[in-house]
């Protein structure tokens, strides 16, 4: 009976903190609450990136060449902004030289060069991934199909 | 001087010689330390580790106990780079396609999967990490298999099969009959569910990947790997490219629960020129916890943009129609399934018992008639979770006789599943793998081990390092492997992570005890670790295996 007792509780307290992740435990008190971005918005405009942190980004190509323009309000500087494709059939990293190389103020926003080690016309591209700094904040939202731009 | 300290103390001597190679500069005596104490774990461990970290992602400090030991409490985990948690089964089968070869006894991975299953309807997929197994594609079949599925069982490590080695016959019969690799492992560490689901179908380890852990840093934040959708997870998958490949022709679907279970199939309609994905998952919407699963089929906000969800699933019979069996495995006729009422919300109403695996196979059959998969000639991929075995592990644990009825009601479903593919798909046109995500922790009751408190952790390291009486604490998270520190407010204390990694190798047992499993007064002044170090020494290890150094 006490084990029965001990399992009942056990799977209603414990399924949801363990089967959940499997290495997670209990946060710590004063862990932060995990967090989820907004719900996906598709730009018409190009690749959209948004964080609940406040980083609004949009990526443009144009072959080789195009452009990134990053609005920062999460509070802090970024440091300087970068991206890197992944091309749609082989998965492989097209990397990109992004200028100037500069952080982005708080409350601010900055327009940069990009330029692709190879032309990638918006059909070979499979993924647009930012990077703030060395960091890889994952990938911006594909464009919105042309009709839902219309 | 015992084996470990000795191994520590090389790799010191190591570290010198090797340290003009390594960089411009003489690693000073912080890092040094931090150095013999990561050295103090053995080579592939450390590899496993290395696998699954990445910099922009990571906790800074890295925490091993030593093996039965643990990080937890409450629940059992499973997240670790002990061979008990990372080795798993890896059966190949498919008459007229996949050779009955029997053991294969080499390393492999789970980053081997999606370029085996390439190779295997002739789609050559660039895996990062894994190579494609040559002993499967030793066949001679003139066509590809019209349909290859993925079956994981969820938590079901090659420990825990061996725990219960007599409920799986049909498993085992199944290995002559197939290909079946008796050193398979996951590949990286911690293994748990999110990341070996995305290195099965990236063939990429997870510091690849993207997807490190089930929290991991974004930016400032600490996230959850689905919590928007596809986005943290950086490389293809086999899905990915081969659907596209195929102009969405191939069929692409996946039969689990909850969204970390996602990195199998990828990115749907994310990834360019994909198409939306067959995706069936239970999962509670809005849940604070990564595996809160549902009352009915669904597929939550985050994911749903981007995969397609067949409705028809919810009108198949209840999982409650299943239970029959389950009520009956212990000699009782009496609504519960051992000690647990079936129709309870303990059990979900059935869903949190066995009947839930029939209940899915009945599911899984009904997508391949309907969806069609099998029917053309381009070969489809269909993925499966079952994920009753990883539930059972961390609520009675591997050794219970619950698990024992869970190992038995999935093995007893493989020749259910065998039919269904038959009659669906059609004999000799598809191949299974079949493999799990990770193992389980024994009962300490059972391992002895010392079940080390995240919460003492975390507390014990407060104490010590948060003393400038400001409100920002340097810890902001323990998980089992790991701890995230706050960088920033460490600086304010005018300590360093190696700081805190030197701090940690001084605790015991007995400060980080929890309530749920206290540690025995005899081990009460045993260190609690066999290594804590930070996570920023991994990649330059002198210790790690001649291959795995960068």
């Amino acid at each position: 009976m006490a084990r029965m007792l001990l399992m009942l509780i056990l799977s209603v307290l414990l399924v949801g903190a363990c089967e959940r992740s499997g290495d997670d435990v209990a946060p710590s008190p004063t862990a932060p609450a995990p967090t989820t971005s907004p719900p996906p918005t598709l730009s018409s405009e190009g690749f959209l990136y948004t964080s609940k942190e406040g980083i609004r980004a949009l990526a443009t190509f144009d072959g080789a060449r195009g452009r990134l323009e990053v609005e920062n309000t999460t509070g802090a500087e970024l440091a300087a902004p970068g991206l890197y494709v992944l091309d749609a059939a082989t998965g492989a990293v097209v990397e990109a030289d992004v200028s100037p190389t500069r952080p982005v103020a708080d409350g601010d926003g900055a327009t940069f060069r990009v330029r692709l080690d190879r032309p990638m016309p918006p059909a070979s591209i499979g993924l647009v991934v930012l990077l703030i700094g060395d960091e890889d904040r994952g990938a911006f939202l594909p464009p919105a199909p042309q009709e839902e731009a219309a | 001087m015992t084996r470990r300290p000795l191994a520590a103390a090389l790799a010191v001597a190591m570290l010198a010689l090797a340290a003009p190679a390594m960089s411009q500069t003489t690693p000073d005596a912080s890092t040094r330390s931090s150095i013999a104490a990561a050295c103090r774990v053995p080579p592939l461990l450390l590899e496993r580790t290395l696998r699954g970290y990445r910099p922009d992602r990571a906790g800074e400090l890295q925490l091993v106990p030593e093996e039965p030991d643990f990080v937890g409490h409450g629940g059992l985990p499973h997240s670790g780079p002990w061979d008990y948690i990372s080795q798993v089964p890896l059966l190949w089968y498919g008459p007229g396609h996949v050779p009955a070869t029997g053991e294969i006894d080499r390393r492999v991975t789970l980053a081997d999967v999606a370029p085996t299953q390439g190779q295997l309807i002739g789609f050559d997929f660039p895996a990062p990490d894994g190579r494609p197994l040559r002993e499967v594609l030793a066949g001679d079949a003139a066509e590809p298999p019209a349909v290859v599925v993925v079956v994981v069982w969820d938590g079901a490590g090659t420990a825990v099969l061996e725990e219960h080695a007599d409920a799986w016959p049909n498993l085992r019969q199944l290995i002559d009959e197939g290909v079946y690799y008796t050193r398979a492992e996951v590949g990286s560490s911690p293994p748990s569910t999110a990341q070996i689901h995305a290195t099965i179908g990236t063939g990429a380890f997870s510091r690849t990947h993207g997807l490190i852990a089930h929290r991991f840093r974004m930016g400032d934040a600490l996230v959850d790997p689905w919590a928007a959708g596809p986005r943290y997870l950086v490389r293809p998958t086999l899905a990915d490219l081969y659907d596209r490949a195929t102009g969405n022709r191939a069929l692409v679907g996946v039969s689990a629960t909850v969204a970390i279970h996602l990195g199998m199939v990828g990115h749907g309609t994310m990834w360019g020129g994909g198409d939306a994905d067959l995706v069936v998952l239970r999962e509670r919407e809005g849940a604070a916890t990564l595996g809160a699963e549902g009352d009915f089929w669904n597929l939550t906000s985050n994911v749903a943009p981007w995969f397609s969800f067949p409705a028809y699933v919810n009108d198949l019979p209840p999982v409650l129609s299943y239970a029959e069996p389950v009520d009956r495995v212990d000699g009782r006729v009496d609504g519960r399934w051992r000690d647990l009422e079936i129709d309870s919300d303990a059990a979900h109403h059935g869903f949190r018992t066995p009947a839930r695996i029939p209940y899915q196979t009945r599911l899984v059959e009904e997508l391949l008639r309907r969806e069609g998969f099998g029917r053309d000639d381009v070969p489809d991929l269909l993925y499966v979770n079952y994920k009753l075995i990883d539930e059972v592990g961390h609520v009675y644990s591997m050794n219970s006789v619950e698990m024992e009825d869970s190992i038995a009601a999935e093995d007893a479903n493989l020749p259910a599943l065998i039919d269904v593919l038959d009659r669906e798909v059609g004999e000799g046109r598809w191949v299974m793998a079949l493999t799990a995500d990770h193992g389980h922790t024994p009962d300490p009751d059972v391992s002895g081990a010392a079940a080390i408190s995240p919460t003492h952790v975390g507390a014990v390291l407060r104490a010590r390092f948060d003393t400038d009486g400001d409100d920002v604490s340097v810890v902001e998270l323990v998980q089992p492997t790991t701890v995230f520190l706050n960088e920033a407010e460490l600086a304010d204390e005018g300590v360093t992570v190696a700081d805190v990694a030197a701090y940690t190798m001084t605790l015991t047992k007995g400060q980080l005890s929890g309530e749920t499993w206290p540690i025995p007064a005899a081990q009460s002044d045993e260190p609690a670790f066999l290594a804590a170090f930070p996570s920023d020494v991994l990649p330059e290890l002198p210790c790690l295996p001649a291959s795995t150094r960068g």
